[in-house]
């Protein structure tokens, strides 16, 4: 992605909105009413969405509106979307579940000095030291020293004095407490950033702490990503917690209302510039993502050659490269996937084959859905497959099977609008016209699914590439037996696994969009600034980086938030 | 007085019993390990890992003697240690100075493996006992949670070891307390049986405990030698440091430990933001 991408994608995300956009941007679609509903009721939720979807905008809203209406429960939210800071310590500490816990609890508690911060205006009786007498541990500044440290690998003092002893009946308290001072029955936390789907050690823990957060005071609700319905053991997510979808259906009766409104909402002079025509076809090929429409219609209006044909195919081809690159990069970070993310790219190219071979004729019948049966056997990293595919969003999974007879039942998905547009699938004649896809929307849906079996769809010789790549012994380079071996069975070493965040510090700073040579040149000559991790942990970026000749204050912020592009893409 | 009477029916029998001179089976040609004492462990840990049985063909019998001989391999790393630190550090030297040795090893030892004659009746097979020999052996009495949590999984190891070689693998009463007695009631002289993840687990917890006592160690050690004895300039602190370093360096694992001007400069910068936040802190009144 250029820095121009980035910078786009970055506008449109939610955590970057103010509080005031945040409250009149929110689309009024039933979904996402039905949502917000949801997410202040009573029980436990999760928030299921790939990414854009609108999980943070949804949960910051539902803050919001909690906080002013009095006989709302008391809502507080908290991101955990930073947790891949603590993932060097799975690689070097043995304890790193317990840091990892008290770090969760630590930005609970946080959450609820955010609270009292927000709400001083209307209730000045209750201060953040009110908590601090009801315990000496909760004192704001020194829980946020601990929380930064640890996410930036030190703060090991800091664990010892204070963050070992943050424990969940601490926060339970903490919030049973401002209930009361504030009168409101119930509380309810957005956990927001839940998926940790880096990490499923982190993931399993965090599952645990949201069981224990579980009271009859108390109704935990995460945001999630779709394809899971396994949080570790003792975690199954249909016993545990009820789903709230927020994946909006390109079939659902109100999808192009409700993507409109989001665009008037976020984008209202932008969205009054493009033909109506050309919206339906973004909204289509956004699917269900909110953030891709936004960054299609910016990307519209912004380009300024071509005719509107060939800009709308160039917006359109773009967001399918930007999705590939984004499935392709999971490949990177979870590097013992490769072959099993590559075999998934090819179950969406065949797929996308088959459903574009298998089209009506005479043009009268809408048939988009894939029917994928169920074999007993399927093995798990199948499973794990096209759980990839469904978390990028790549792949919408309907919730129940159909039954074409006796021991024949299809699991349904729609393919990525974006990919069988690409194929011309929705193409009506001989030239493309933006009208197409938004036409082929209308027609009546076909009877059955395109049908097929995963076996017959990839092919032996995909289906023999679900395989893990785990990494051989770094001694003597034989090859592991499983996942989780610890030790080489030839040569007796201790396996090692390369951390992904420190992957990540160790990148160049060549590789930082928007960093020219010559810039590079002086910042090699004029600072010991090397690598992306050089400037991330940093204490004083900024004076670091103005130690070269013409970076000043400007320059050197645009570089730190360059850098922080690069971070959160790399790590989210 | 009468003969008491007593049977002699032969119930078990057992052939002529084959010469066995226990002073032929030490290696006298042996030199100490030249290495520093976790060095000597990762080459010990990797002989007895490629013993391990692979999955297919695991054998839980033969995976028990493998855990036998890494919680052996811990405890020979702490008594080698323990007395190399007592040998190198004065502050360790005077408080092993306190302690009794028997006769036979005052008289027939080495001069610098005398302090493994101070080992001997200690037992390093639980958390608690490697705390009461750092605190009267080592003069240290603060343990981080770091130490605490990695001590506690390993004396869990040292529970299991115990099942093993006095109980042949059966869970006994106070291995079950030690253990947690509500998970563990059930199990009373039950059978330990391994697995080959088990087993990589066990041993991968008594690893972690070396390579965080390790670094524990080196840390308290050198932190406790007298500011004015370092002058901040490598040449000059150079035999110092690395007296103390070597002790500690790890040559052989993936990651090792960094090179020890690195490890200097680390340790020359902290003291230095140390010593300048001390400063900036008001002196308390008398």
């Amino acid at each position: 992605m250029s820095t121009g991408d980035q910078a786009a994608e970055f506008e449109e995300r939610a955590d970057q909105l103010s509080l005031a956009d945040i409250e009149s941007t929110l689309s009024d679609g039933q979904i996402f009413r039905r949502a917000r509903q949801k997410l202040l009721n009573k029980g436990a939720k999760l928030l299921v969405g790939p990414r854009g979807t609108g999980k943070t905008h949804l949960m910051r809203f539902t803050y919001l509106q909690a906080m002013k209406d009095s006989k709302a429960p008391l809502a507080a939210y908290a991101n955990f979307s930073r947790y891949l800071g603590l993932e060097p310590l799975l690689k070097r500490s043995p304890d790193a579940l317990s840091r990892f816990h008290s770090w969760v609890v630590a930005r609970l508690i946080l959450s609820a000095f955010d609270l009292i911060n927000d709400l001083a205006g209307q209730h000045t009786s209750v201060k953040p030291s009110s908590l601090t007498r009801l315990n000496p541990l909760l004192e704001e500044a020194s829980i946020r020293e601990f929380v930064g440290l640890i996410e930036r690998n030190s703060g090991s003092a800091e664990y010892d004095s204070l963050g070992q002893f943050l424990t969940v009946d601490l926060a339970i308290e903490v919030f049973h407490f401002l209930a009361k001072k504030y009168q409101r029955s119930r509380v309810v936390l957005l956990l927001d950033d839940a998926a940790l789907s880096l990490t499923d050690e982190y993931l399993i823990a965090f599952f645990e702490i949201y069981r224990l957060l579980k009271t009859e005071m108390i109704a935990p609700k995460a945001s999630v990503y779709p394809g899971s319905t396994q949080y570790g053991p003792r975690f199954h997510a249909s016993h545990e917690s009820q789903n709230i979808e927020l994946w909006l259906s390109v079939e659902d009766p109100e999808y192009l209302s409700i993507m409109g409104d989001i665009g008037h909402r976020r984008l209202a002079e932008q969205v009054a510039a493009i033909p109506e025509d050309t919206l339906d076809h973004f909204k289509y090929i956004a699917f269900g993502t909110p953030r891709a429409y936004l960054r299609m219609i910016r990307e519209y209006v912004e380009s300024r050659t071509g005719s509107a044909q060939s800009k709308v195919n160039r917006v359109t081809d773009k967001q399918v490269d930007l999705l590939w690159s984004e499935y392709d990069s999971l490949a990177f970070k979870l590097k013992q996937f490769t072959s099993v993310i590559q075999t998934g790219r090819a179950f969406i190219e065949n797929a996308v084959r088959i459903i574009a071979d298998g089209q009506d004729e005479f043009g009268l019948q809408k048939s988009i859905v894939l029917g994928l049966q169920e074999d007993a056997d399927r093995s798990p990293l199948a499973e794990r497959m096209l759980r990839f595919l469904i978390e990028i969003g790549l792949l919408y999974p309907f919730n129940s099977p159909v039954s074409h007879g006796r021991e024949r039942r299809y699991d349904r998905y729609i393919v990525h609008l974006a990919f069988l547009n690409a194929a011309g699938t929705f193409r009506v004649g001989r030239g493309t016209s933006p009208r197409d896809l938004p036409s082929y929307m209308q027609r009546s849906a076909a009877k059955h699914p395109i049908r097929t079996q995963l076996a017959k769809l990839l092919g032996p010789s995909h289906i023999s590439n679900l395989v893990l790549d785990l990494p051989s012994c770094q001694r003597c380079g034989t090859a592991r037996i499983s996942d989780s071996q610890k030790f080489c069975h030839h040569c007796g070493e201790q396996l090692v696994v390369a951390s992904l965040f420190e992957e990540c510090m160790r990148l160049p700073l060549g590789e930082v969009p928007g960093i020219s040579t010559s810039l590079l040149d002086r910042l090699k000559s004029d600072t010991r600034l090397r690598s992306v991790g050089d400037v991330y942990s940093s204490q004083n970026p900024g004076s670091d980086l103005q130690k070269a000749s013409y970076i000043g204050p400007k320059r050197a912020s645009g570089i730190i938030d360059a850098v922080g592009v690069v971070v959160a893409e790399f790590l989210s | 007085m009468a003969k008491e009477f007593r049977s002699s029916v032969n119930v078990t029998t057992s052939p002529m019993s084959p010469q066995l001179l226990t002073q032929n089976l030490f290696d006298r040609s042996y030199v100490d390990f030249k290495g520093s004492p976790i060095d000597e462990f990762t080459e010990r840990l990797r002989t007895l890992n490629a013993l391990s049985p692979v999955p297919a063909a695991f054998d839980p019998y033969l995976g028990q003697l493998i855990l036998l001989g890494a919680v052996a391999a811990v405890e020979s790393y702490l008594r080698s240690m323990f007395r190399r630190c007592i040998a190198l550090d004065p502050i360790c030297n005077a408080q092993a100075m306190k302690r009794e040795i028997s006769y036979a090893a005052a008289v027939h030892l080495q001069p610098d493996l005398l302090p493994e004659a101070l080992l001997e009746k200690i037992s390093f097979a639980s958390q608690e006992n490697i705390e009461r020999a750092c605190r009267d052996l080592l003069g240290i009495s603060e343990f981080p949670q770091s130490i605490k949590s990695v001590g506690a999984d390993y004396g869990r190891i040292c529970h299991l070891r115990h099942c093993a070689v006095h109980r042949f693998g059966k869970l006994g009463a106070n291995n079950a307390v030690h253990l947690g007695l509500d998970e563990h009631f059930e199990l009373l002289e039950k059978p330990l049986l391994l697995n080959y993840e088990a087993l990589q687990n066990a041993i991968a917890h008594a690893t972690a405990f070396v390579r965080v006592f390790n670094s524990f160690l080196f840390n308290v050690l050198i932190s406790r030698i007298p500011t004015t004895s370092f002058t901040g300039r490598y040449a000059s602190d150079r035999t110092l440091f690395i007296s103390y370093y070597s002790l500690f360096q790890d040559k052989k694992s993936v990651p090792r430990s960094p090179a020890p001007k690195d490890a200097y400069e680390v340790f020359i910068r902290e003291r230095a933001v140390f010593l300048a936040s001390r400063a900036r802190q008001p002196r308390p009144a008398n």
